[in-house]
């Protein structure tokens, strides 16, 4: 515990790392323009490294923060940025990037003629003559070819050139028209192309003409026929692309991999973007951002659209089940919070609070599946609901659904009051209704955002804990284990009775493999809510990661004991948590018990809780 | 046994394939938990800086397999490291950002959904 005491002690004076991390940020404001990010690589926030705060010299600091990184070669994010920010202005400027991408295929193919032909490698020779495409070189402005690949000019802000312009004829792909897109698309997607792109396609394809090498591509046939201005053809193809995400990459990938097997990491990385990317050229509401998001969407649609309630609930007729729930979370009996909070909003579908502790109380009960549920009922109702999205977050992020769990952050920015001024502030960004392009860019100007709001804060006591959780979690998100735990800290200190902040603490600091520490956080948490089924799971997570199986067992045991404890006599309709099962049967397996791995086959609780004997 | 026998790496050692089957043990125990990464990863193992052998995790189809991604998929995001590392990160002992921060991780690809994979190396625990 002494490890703790620091995190106990209110000292006076002792300025949090946050704070003084915001300093920087206000004070060295090359840092966030300069790259607009943070990179993982720098760890310069650590406690270890602001050492002095103030009494370190300015050459220090930024000494500290400009020293050579070895940042990976496979991100040209300040290239990539700057090109976003450009993007972001107009939606010609995006397909400046990708024309520029064209010329640029058009000289390299000019110079490196003869080793094409004779070269059946042909991978270096192109991937060496080819720039990044969104470097800050001069942006070539042709306006004409620009629209015409622009086919759908509001919809879409990133024309994925990659799909429209170089498709190929139907033979060639299995092709499947299944697809609420392609009724979207028929609108939009029937220009020809016209005379300016005709031409660029000519000059392509003589140049194709003249080497052997593209003797059979599906995409010299393509740009034969756009060349011969059969514009029509190539839309249809383009109506079936829409098709399937598969079948996308499967064209992108086809064509990219004629040209080089052995992508440079530059081009490799702008397929994997514009792949991505092409995803957004739809017309459908559900645009989704990456195709990750798309298939999420389309999974757990059925997932987190419906709440699921329980079979058999003893509170369906209590006369005022909203505030006996607010009594038993009170005593830390979330088990039957949960099915109160269940019976208020059957009676009351509309009771935003109730959908609110139901999802809060749901997730601190290891069912973040329900907790989502409940919790974008909530919203649904209240959109402006501040708690609402902060547990949305990281519910989400447990999940591993970052899109939402970003969406869920900024949400909560945007609609509070007390920072919502910062995204007006920004130059025009889209909303959050439209869709983005990758989660990293979200990241990015979150981080940026949530670093803005920590550092309005000029008194260093007065801290804000959903904001640092907020941030904690934001960092959480990409793997930034040792921030987050920060920023939990941060959080506790301010609400040092908060169970929930403790439970986080302890979350952050195990992820990233301090399991001692956790297991400190985790035994706060329980002190002040025992029934706190999450922190037990987790606690029992932990003490896996040390090694101590039993322990982690009996701990698991606990959790779901309290779990079917609060559902009256022990039916078959008892809802406890799959993760802790699993998690169960895996420190089972680890304890070399055979008969035991039958029983949590089989869910045999009583079995279980007797040979452990836990009462 | 030509030299060249002795340097092929179907003859090499590689812990990566044990990892890779234990990962499988623990996929066939939560079917919905390879789904859950949501993207095609490939992994290129490689073993005192030379290229060994390709595992790909398929999201999409929620398998996971030994070689490149199969015909019509479509790696979104590639991982390059040694097998040494790799059986660390799969242990638990390691996680992807350090070693990215160390450099001895190299990512093609979306970053962030290379963060997704820590869920089949060890029990997350949760927020």
């Amino acid at each position: 515990m002494a490890a703790l005491k620091p995190l106990l002690d209110a000292e006076c004076g002792t300025t949090n790392p946050l704070i003084k991390l915001s300093q920087f940020y206000t004070r060295d404001n090359t840092l966030v323009t300069q790259d607009g990010l943070i990179k993982p690589a720098t760890n310069n926030f650590t406690n270890a490294n602001l050492t002095g705060g103030s009494n370190a010299t300015i050459d220090e600091l930024v000494n500290e923060y400009h020293r050579p990184i070895a940042a990976p070669n496979t991100f040209h994010l300040e290239g990539l940025l700057t090109g976003l920010r450009l993007a972001d202005d107009t939606i010609d400027n995006t397909n400046k990037h990708e024309y520029e991408w064209t010329t640029q295929f058009l000289d390299s193919l000019t110079n490196d003629f003869s080793s094409f032909s004779t070269n059946t490698k042909t991978n270096n020779n192109f991937s060496s003559s080819m720039i990044h495409p969104l470097s800050n070189q001069q942006i070539q402005t042709s306006q004409n070819i620009i629209n015409d690949f622009n086919i759908q000019q509001q919809q879409s802000q990133w024309m994925p050139w990659n799909e429209q312009t170089y498709i190929p004829s139907t033979s060639t792909f299995p092709l499947n028209s299944n697809s609420t897109f392609l009724d979207q698309q028929s609108s939009t997607v029937d220009t020809g192309f016209d005379n300016d792109t005709v031409k660029a396609a000519q000059n392509i394809f003589a140049l194709l003409q003249e080497t052997q090498f593209a003797a059979d591509s599906e995409f010299k046939d393509f740009v034969e026929n756009v060349a011969g201005g059969i514009g029509e053809q190539s839309t249809v193809d383009a109506k079936k692309q829409e098709a399937t995400g598969e079948t996308k990459d499967v064209t992108v990938d086809k064509w990219i991999n004629e040209f080089s097997n052995d992508l440079s990491n530059e081009s490799e990385w702008q397929h994997d973007w514009a792949a991505d990317a092409a995803n957004l050229s739809s017309l459908d509401d559900q645009i989704p951002r990456s195709q990750s998001w798309l298939r999420h969407l389309m999974d757990n649609d059925d997932s987190y659209s419906e709440y699921k309630f329980s079979k058999t609930n003893v509170f369906l007729d209590h006369s005022n089940p909203f505030e006996e729930g607010l009594k038993r979370l009170q005593a830390h009996d979330i088990v039957n919070a949960v099915l109160l909070f269940e019976a208020a909003v059957q009676k009351q579908p509309n009771h935003v609070e109730a959908w609110l502790y139901l999802g809060i109380t749901q997730s601190e009960n290891e069912q973040d599946g329900p907790a989502i549920c409940a919790l974008k009922k909530c919203v649904e109702l209240d959109p402006k609901n501040l708690q609402a999205y902060i547990t949305l977050a990281s519910c989400y992020a447990n999940e591993m659904l970052t899109n939402e769990a970003l969406d869920s952050l900024r949400k909560w920015l945007a609609n509070n009051d007390k920072y919502s001024h910062l995204l007006s502030n920004r130059r025009s960004q889209t909303t959050t209704n439209e869709p983005r392009l990758i989660d990293e860019l979200v990241f990015e100007e979150l981080q940026e955002l949530f670093l803005q709001a920590v550092s309005l804060s000029t008194n260093p006591n007065d801290i804000d804990s959903d904001l640092q959780v907020c941030l904690g979690v934001l960092f959480h998100l990409p793997g930034d284990y040792d921030k987050a735990a920060e920023c939990f800290n941060t959080a506790v200190l301010a609400k040092p009775d908060d169970a929930l902040l403790w439970n986080k603490l302890g979350a952050a600091l195990a992820n990233g493999g301090q399991s001692e520490k956790a297991v400190d956080a985790y035994y706060h948490a329980l002190t002040l809510s025992p029934g706190f089924v999450r922190a037990r799971y987790n606690l029992g997570i932990s003490c896996f990661n040390l090694s101590a199986y039993k322990q982690a067992v009996e701990h698991f045991l606990t959790a779901l004991k309290q779990q079917s404890d609060g559902i009256g006599p022990q039916g078959t309709h008892v809802q406890m948590s799959e993760n802790i099962w699993r998690t169960l049967a895996i420190a089972i397996g680890h304890l070399q018990r055979p008969d035991l791995e039958q029983s949590v086959g089989k869910k045999d609780l009583s079995k279980l809780l007797h040979e452990f004997k836990i009462e | 046994m030509t030299k060249e026998d002795q340097n092929s790496p179907s003859s090499v050692e590689l812990k990566a394939k044990t990892a890779f089957d234990e990962i499988n043990k623990r996929a066939k125990n939560q079917p919905a938990i390879v789904k859950k990464i949501g993207a095609i990863v490939l992994f290129d193992i490689t073993k005192d800086g030379k290229f060994q052998q390709s595992w790909t995790i398929d999201g999409k189809q929620g398998i996971i397999y030994e070689g490149k991604p199969n015909e019509g998929a479509t790696a979104q995001v590639t991982i390059t490291l040694d097998d040494n590392d790799f059986f660390d990160l799969a242990l638990g002992n390691a996680n992807a950002p350090a070693l990215f921060a160390k450099g001895k991780l190299k990512v093609k690809g979306n970053v962030m959904l290379a963060q997704k994979l820590s869920i089949l190396f060890k029990e997350q625990s949760k927020l």
